[in-house]
């Protein structure tokens, strides 16, 4: 075992690799094109990010606790699809909102039961709840748009504006990026579900209910999803089936972008936000540069290949180590 | 009456129907270093789990902290009790600070939501300071060395004011320096009343520290004595003790020409090792878990690289790369571990025994020749006696004696010239033992020469006709077979070279 001493512009890299990246990406872009730095460019890109913020923020937490969840972008669907048909029924916003989220919280807490209870490896309990869900939304939307035409709903969660600047979708990312910040480096929680990620078998040992906050961490992404759900349905004026359906697989590539451990135990919300702007000055910028979805796609490609990648070589953390 | 802070009274243990541990009545004082002292297999590992509670005994067995009896369900109780354990696999995690793992395990200060990050830092900076140590209580825990680690568990065992601390085998993996730092450790948590619980094989070392010694042999307590009042020798005849070796079959071979000339290997964990085997020899590498025998094994067979040494393979010069290579030569590697690299559990054995002959048994274009791998499968199954009902169960639904064989029946039909055997009966019960020593008998008659890795003495000194005896990764001599006999084996492998 050897603790090597690396000089310190190389940790200093290593420790800021997701801002230098977005750097370089903003640098790059802004050459390219000096559009990409407005501050109405900027507003609208994060705009457009900010549910997969919200998704991410969900899934920081389930992948430092050494899990993963694929349902996220079916329950921002269907968190759609119900408050739309509520609102149709004439039930009040208050309380429709209150339903859809307690909805999403509950789908999150039933990940974490079928997998504790059933002894399921929570990947494949998703795989399976983002069909089941979704085909939820299907079968209640009929696969037609249900429009919601509510305007203080469109306002907070679509096309209004903090004091008539700062997009609310921005605004809810921000307060809630505060929060998950909080929860994640400074509470009980947060210490928890990093060292069940890092060695459950010590966890265990040190009287760690591991299964509690299995149950707790679920419900909290659940209630993420939830949220990037009502931006979806605010952005599009309506609850649709068939919306993010990239939702998880994005926020997925952007915490791990930020520096989340996929086996669980590492992770940090300042990466995982700067996973997300990665992706989205990504996306932001090509289509500044005009280029189409499907040059966008292949791009993102590789560069979660190369920040990973990265990541690896950087941290000098080989994959599979042999003990003896 | 004197009370003692921890007493065993009449425990067993039994894990479906055989009885590793039997009536072991043991009381540990306040303040006293006591060691436990065994073969691998004697059952050492299962007491601590015992007392530490992952475990529980069998029917009768009892166990008293400070003379009230406790029933310990789950690892978290012994704690509650004031017993802390430090594992081999060392229970810490990598991806956080010093600082947090030393509080992880303590409840209480987590009262409330917030953590409290600063108090943190001030329990773990008392406790290192407590210890002497520089470690900085912000570092990562993946970044520290064994030792290092060590060092954090056996703080975080302290910050929850131990008073029993069991240590397994804690320099078996750390240098010596490292080692003679924590002993000093120990010294001191025992002037301190702390009462260690300590295993090792390391006899220097225990005459060291120890206060009083107990010897557990084939799960049975065979003494408990003052370290003052015996001599390396004494422990070591109680630890080997006189076995009536039925079961073993030595083949009288006359050794033939040498296949097999080592000089000066070297790999990252070990140095300087020296050794010829002779055609129908069965060449023994003794020596204490984690005297990296196997990395020698892993080194021939071209897993592990070599950095530096020679190595004749039948007369000619040799350079192991890749185990393709090795498996050319007419190398065959029965591994230590049957479950992880030695089968595929969930395969049957007809396609565990076809996975290197898979190549040998194709017709036109690359298709595989059932009919010949099946014939191959049969064969192999009844020349190795292996039971089963049909060849198409999956290898896990076989007891251990037959999986034992799956795994070396796989290499038979390459006829291998040697075969590099890690740890030939581990797991398996007397009468499959039994059978693979005839299968290796057989096999050396046959002109093919076994390299044998064994943590099992009798087997080793029974079967070999020569042992290198190993201890950290030195080699620490060469036994013949007119002179070869289990303490001189032990007392090689137990104590450090210069």
């Amino acid at each position: 075992m050897k603790s090597t001493k690396r000089p310190n512009f190389v940790q200093f890299f290593i420790k800021y690799r997701t801002i230098l990246i977005l750097i370089v990406l903003v640098v790059v872009f802004t050459c390219l094109n000096p559009i990409f730095l407005n501050s109405k460019n900027v507003l609208n890109m994060l705009k457009r990010m900010s549910y997969v913020a919200l998704t991410a923020y969900g899934i920081t937490f389930i992948m430092t606790m050494g899990e993963l969840d694929l349902s996220g972008g079916s329950m921002a669907a269907l968190v759609g699809v119900v408050l739309g048909t509520l609102l149709n029924r004439k039930v009040g916003l208050a309380p429709a909102l209150l339903i859809v989220m307690a909805m999403a919280v509950a789908g999150g807490v039933f990940n974490a039961l079928v997998s504790i209870y059933g002894r399921i490896n929570s990947f494949l309990v998703t795989l399976a709840t983002m069909n089941i869900f979704r085909g939820i939304a299907m079968i209640i939307s009929n696969g037609r748009t249900i429009p919601i035409k509510n305007s203080t709903f469109a306002f907070i969660f679509g096309n209004g504006s903090l004091l008539g600047i700062v997009p609310m979708p921005v605004v809810i990312m921000v307060v809630f990026f505060l929060i998950s910040f909080f929860l994640y480096h400074k509470t009980k929680l947060g210490f928890y579900t990093k060292c069940i990620g890092g060695n459950v078998e010590a966890a265990k040992v040190a009287g760690v209910n591991v299964n509690k906050y299995k149950i707790v961490v679920n419900a909290l992404a659940g209630f993420a999803y939830g949220l990037a759900g009502l931006i979806l349905a605010g952005l599009m004026n309506g609850g649709m089936s068939d919306l993010g359906e990239t939702l998880s697989m994005d926020a997925i590539a952007a915490s791990v972008l930020g520096g989340t451990a996929i086996a669980g135990g590492i992770g940090s919300m300042w990466g995982t936000i700067g996973g997300v702007l990665i992706m989205g000055s990504l996306n932001g910028g090509m289509s500044l540069l005009g280029a189409q979805s499907h040059h966008q796609m292949l791009v993102k490609g590789l560069v979660i290949i190369f920040a990973v990648y990265l990541d690896n070589v950087l941290k000098d953390r080989t994959v599979v180590t042999k003990d003896h | 009456m004197a009370q003692y802070i921890l007493e065993l009274k009449n425990i067993g243990k039994t894990f479906s129907g055989v009885n590793v541990l039997r009536g072991v009545n043991l009381q540990f004082e306040k303040g006293e270093v006591h060691v436990l002292l065994g073969e691998n297999g004697a059952g050492k590992s299962t007491l601590i789990k015992i007392i530490s509670g992952y475990h529980h005994p069998d029917k009768g067995g009892e166990i008293y902290v400070e003379g009230n009896r406790k029933e310990f369900a789950s690892p978290k109780q012994p704690k509650d009790a004031g017993i802390h354990t430090i594992y081999q696999e060392l229970t810490l995690c990598k991806d956080m600070t010093v600082a947090e793992n030393i509080v992880i395990d303590k409840q209480e200060r987590f009262k409330g939501f917030m953590l409290k990050e600063k108090q943190f830092r001030e329990i773990a900076a008392e406790v290192l300071e407590r210890l002497g140590s520089d470690i900085s209580p912000d570092a990562m825990v993946r970044n520290l060395s064994i030792a290092e680690q060590q060092i954090v568990e056996i703080g975080k065992a302290l910050s929850a004011s131990a008073k029993v601390i069991i240590m397994d085998e804690p320099t078996s993996s750390i240098s010596h320096k490292d080692s003679e730092r924590l002993l000093e450790i120990v010294k001191q948590l025992r002037d301190e009343g702390v009462t260690i619980i300590y295993i090792s094989h390391r006899l220097q070392e225990i005459a060291e520290i120890a206060d009083r010694i107990t010897i557990l042999r084939d799960g049975n307590q065979i003494d408990t004595v003052k370290n003052e009042s015996v001599t390396e020798e004494q422990l070591i005849a109680m630890m080997v003790g006189r076995k009536i070796e039925d079961a073993y079959t030595k083949a009288e071979v006359e050794l033939g020409e040498v296949v097999l000339k080592v000089e000066n290997l070297c790999s990252d964990v070990f140095k300087d090792i020296s050794f010829e085997v002779h055609k129908g020899e069965i060449f023994g590498f003794g020596g204490l878990v984690g005297s990296k025998r196997t990395e020698v094994l892993e080194t021939l067979f071209g897993v592990r690289p070599m950095t530096g040494g020679k190595i004749w393979l039948f007369g000619e010069g040799y350079v192991p790369t890749t185990p393709e290579q090795a498996i050319k030569k007419g190398m065959a590697f029965v591994t230590e571990d049957r479950k992880k690299t030695g089968l595929v559990l969930c395969l049957p054995i007809l396609d565990n025994l076809s996975m290197l002959n898979a190549k040998r048994h194709t017709k036109f274009a690359g298709l595989l020749d059932f009919k010949g791998l099946k014939r191959m499968a049969q064969g192999q199954r009844e020349a190795l006696n292996i039971r089963i009902s049909t060849m198409n169960l999956p290898v896990q639904t076989l007891s251990g004696g037959n999986q034992q064989k799956v795994a070396l029946g796989k290499w038979l039909d390459i006829k291998p010239k040697i075969i590099l055997f890690d740890e030939p009966t581990r797991g398996i019960d007397i009468g499959a033992k039994a059978e693979i020593y005839k299968i290796m008998a057989g096999l050396v008659k046959e002109g093919v020469s076994i390299i044998m890795v064994s943590s099992e003495l009798a087997e080793l000194v029974s079967v070999a006709d020569n042992i290198l005896v190993m201890n950290s990764g030195l080699m620490r001599g060469i036994i013949g077979r007119d002179e070869i006999s289990q303490e001189l084996v032990m007392s090689l492998a137990t104590t450090a070279g210069i």
